[in-house]
């Protein structure tokens, strides 16, 4: 079953001329593992935010079509309960921990005070939620003094707490240097494993080509959607949304300049092993 | 632990730290009520006493004194002011050189006042050394302080200490690169003031993202709420409440009757 | 959405939407950093109340009413002063006064910053003194006694002194605490300002 569903959806903000969001059809299955790429101000951020609902409840705008999240009709519901089935987590990890508690787990349990779960479950979600980011450690630490990656993962941790089924991620490392990038990736991987449907923004396409099931492309509307291959391969697309390929297709890409390898570009190790290999041969 | 989230707060195993927050709120907040109820400063004083029990009961009675300090620049100037120009005045003391009258009652006023001050801050000063601002949200949540409310004030609490010391950074970072804090009053207004522009920038950009992800947490969902902290109000809470209000009306009574 | 007709208590609750609430401890932090830079630079003036004035341009005069009292609730438990919560009336009132400019469409033209400023301090004279003669027997523990004291020397009486000493060290304050939020305000992203309702009354 589709757990998401555009269908027609346009979005512009109130005082803007243009159509942020045009005409996006789209549907998702549960469990995928969905890559959105797409220059600076292509729509992305406000792609995310729709899921959760800020869009249209919480941004003034004019809004055109329908969005079906979970069974639940968007334009019809309130964020409170779209918060249960849609985690939102986005850039700015200082600016996404509320300070609605003194100390981590405090944070983590902010979202769960707020549907009311009683005391012991809440408890126990927490104690399981430190234990699946690995920060036991600094439970009773305030947020506001970890490091960027650990804030990122806190942030991440306090919405998965509430127990969605979709996991929207909005540019989650492009404030962290690459030790904090690593950290939270790490997480996305291991919560990839537990079917939960993840949709991340990010133009980090080393690590989309790994793990992405899907591969939508924005430019204030769809371009394409397709599988990681297809897309992440596509020099000439890429470079006309202002985006970078991989290091592992460039290698491949250089390859096939020298003239060494005749197969299509690789998109992981394990096809530019493979290339290698026959060049080698 | 937490000392890092407030400045006040000391983390010791007392009596005191142990009783619930509400209780320990409606102990200083009487006890303020009761410097403006009580007839005079020799009355407030008496009020002064209790702190000392309940300073040795949580532990921290030295440090209770610590805000006296600051008390004594406020007590010299109010005894000038008071005693000189007290509006009401009418029984004079004696005459000053230059014209100047000091007035008996003025100087009773002065000393009305200054006891309010000093036990007000020396009672104010035991509710943060012994009450954590986490403890004290929760508690009063529990007896219906609104969500909201709670959010916004355990929010800043937390903020003020880390607010210092990025000022701290920041001002010395603008020393260090030769930007004047001290001397000309332009000078000062042109190297700083600009300082403020970005920050209004800055905030309104948290509070959009702060907003967001607080509506991502279901904040303004309309189930009831529950706390993560634990704070229940005991049988002995209850008995230390009644004592205190029973205390105060007595305390009342005495010093307007006697 | 929107019910036609709505009771007092339902508009009034409708002014604190999610962002409002927010933006209540960021701006108590900027009368905080407002405070701190004032004394580390020795100003003549507070800034402590920059941060209200702010909010009442995005959030209006209840917001920034009740934000500004909180202010001094805050500070009062943060460092154990319970004096200060008198003083919150201070905050109250330019929360209010700044917040009813604002929706009276004053804000617009520039040169009404000038006079909002100057009749804000007055309004927060008169308050404060009332409450510094009260709570703290008229001495403030500042540069303001010292100009008190002019005033006395020179033969004005009690109330006189401590208000006409108020009102002038209020003035340039508050003007500079109506600029600075006022400016930022008019500059601020159009997709930003949408989210704050009062903007519009200023933009």
């Amino acid at each position: 079953m589709d757990i998401i569903t555009y269908k027609n959806f346009s979005w512009r903000y109130s005082g803007y001329k243009g159509w942020t969001l045009h005409n996006i059809n789209l549907s998702i299955k549960k469990g995928e593992f969905i890559g959105i790429i797409g220059k600076i101000g292509s729509g992305r951020t406000t792609f995310c935010s729709s899921m959760l609902g800020l869009i249209p409840h919480f941004y003034p705008g004019t809004m055109q079509g329908e969005i079906i999240i979970n069974g639940l009709n968007v334009k019809k519901s309130k964020i409170a309960d779209l918060s249960k089935c849609v985690g939102l987590a986005f850039q700015s990890p200082a600016n996404q921990l509320t300070g609605a508690g003194t100390t981590v787990e405090e944070e983590l349990a902010f979202g769960l005070q707020n549907l009311g779960v009683p005391y012991e479950e809440m408890h126990k979600r927490v104690d399981d939620m430190l234990n699946l980011i690995g920060l036991e450690k600094f439970r009773k630490r305030s947020p506001f003094e970890l490091s960027g990656g650990q804030q990122q993962k806190v942030a991440i941790a306090s919405v998965l707490i509430m127990n969605p089924n979709i996991l929207v991620l909005d540019e989650p490392t492009s404030q962290l240097d690459p030790l904090g990038t690593e950290q939270v990736f790490d997480l996305i991987k291991k919560l990839s494993k537990t079917g939960i449907t993840i949709m991340i923004s990010t133009n980090n396409v080393d690590y989309l080509s790994r793990f992405a099931d899907r591969i939508i492309l924005f430019d204030n509307k769809i371009v394409k959607i397709d599988t990681p291959k297809k897309i992440l391969t596509d020099i000439n697309l890429l470079k006309k949304h202002s985006l970078t390929h991989s290091n592992i297709t460039e290698v491949s890409l250089r390859l096939k300049k020298m003239n060494l390898s005749k197969k299509e570009l690789a998109i992981d190790f394990a096809e530019l092993k493979k290339e290698i290999e026959e060049i080698m041969k | 632990m937490a000392s890092n989230i407030l400045l006040s707060y000391v983390h010791k195993d007392s009596y005191f730290h142990k009783i619930d927050p509400s209780t320990k709120l409606l102990i200083t907040v009487l006890v303020i009520l009761l410097t403006f109820i009580l007839k005079n400063y020799i009355h407030i004083m008496i009020l002064l006493l209790f702190i000392f029990p309940i300073g040795i009961k949580s532990k921290v009675l030295r440090m209770v004194f610590r805000p006296v300090s600051q008390l004594f620049l406020i007590f010299i100037l109010l005894f000038i002011i008071q005693g000189l120009f007290y509006p009401l005045a009418t029984d004079k003391l004696m005459d000053l050189p230059f014209g100047f009258t000091l007035w008996k009652d003025g100087l009773i006023n002065a000393a009305n006042v200054g006891s309010r001050l000093l036990v007000m801050m020396v009672f104010g000063f035991w509710f943060v050394l012994t009450t954590h601002p986490g403890d004290l949200v929760s508690s009063l949540r529990k007896i219906g302080l609104p969500n909201a409310l709670g959010y916004i004030m355990i929010t800043t609490l937390q903020m003020i200490p880390r607010i210092q010391s990025q000022m701290k950074t920041i001002i010395d970072a603008q020393k260090s690169r030769g930007l004047e804090t001290t001397g000309n009053l332009i000078k000062k207004f042109k190297s700083y003031l600009p300082l403020l522009g970005p920050l209004f920038m800055g905030s309104v950009q948290q509070a959009v993202e702060k907003s967001m992800a607080l509506e991502a947490r279901a904040f303004s969902s309309d189930c009831p709420k529950t706390n993560y902290r634990k704070t229940t109000i005991h049988l002995k809470d209850k008995i230390i409440m009644i004592c205190a209000v029973a205390l105060s009306i007595i305390g009342v009574i005495l010093s307007w009757t006697l | 959405m929107a019910k036609k007709s709505k009771n007092w208590l339902e508009r009034l609750m409708g002014e604190f939407s999610t962002t409002a609430l927010v933006l209540i401890p960021i701006c108590i932090g900027i009368n905080q950093i407002g405070r701190l830079i004032s004394t580390a630079l020795q100003l003549p003036i507070y800034l402590d109340t920059i941060g209200t004035v702010f909010m009442a341009m995005l959030a209006g005069p209840w917001v920034a009413g009740v934000g500004g009292f909180l202010t001094n609730v805050v500070t009062a438990i943060a460092y154990g002063r319970p004096t200060s919560v008198f003083f919150g009336i201070v905050q109250l009132a330019v929360g209010l006064i700044a917040g009813w400019f604002v929706y009276k469409g004053w804000l617009k033209k520039g040169i009404n910053v000038l006079w909002t400023g100057a009749l804000i301090a007055v309004l927060a004279a008169l308050v404060s003194s009332v409450i510094v003669v009260y709570v703290r027997g008229g001495v403030s523990a500042s540069g303001v006694d010292a100009v008190v004291a002019v005033f006395l020397a020179s033969g004005q009486g009690f109330w006189a002194s401590i208000i006409s000493a108020r009102i002038l060290t209020e003035m340039l304050d508050k003007i500079i605490a109506v600029f600075i939020p006022w400016i930022s305000v008019k500059r601020l992203p159009e997709k930003y300002a949408r989210l704050f309702k009062y903007t519009t009354k200023i933009r």
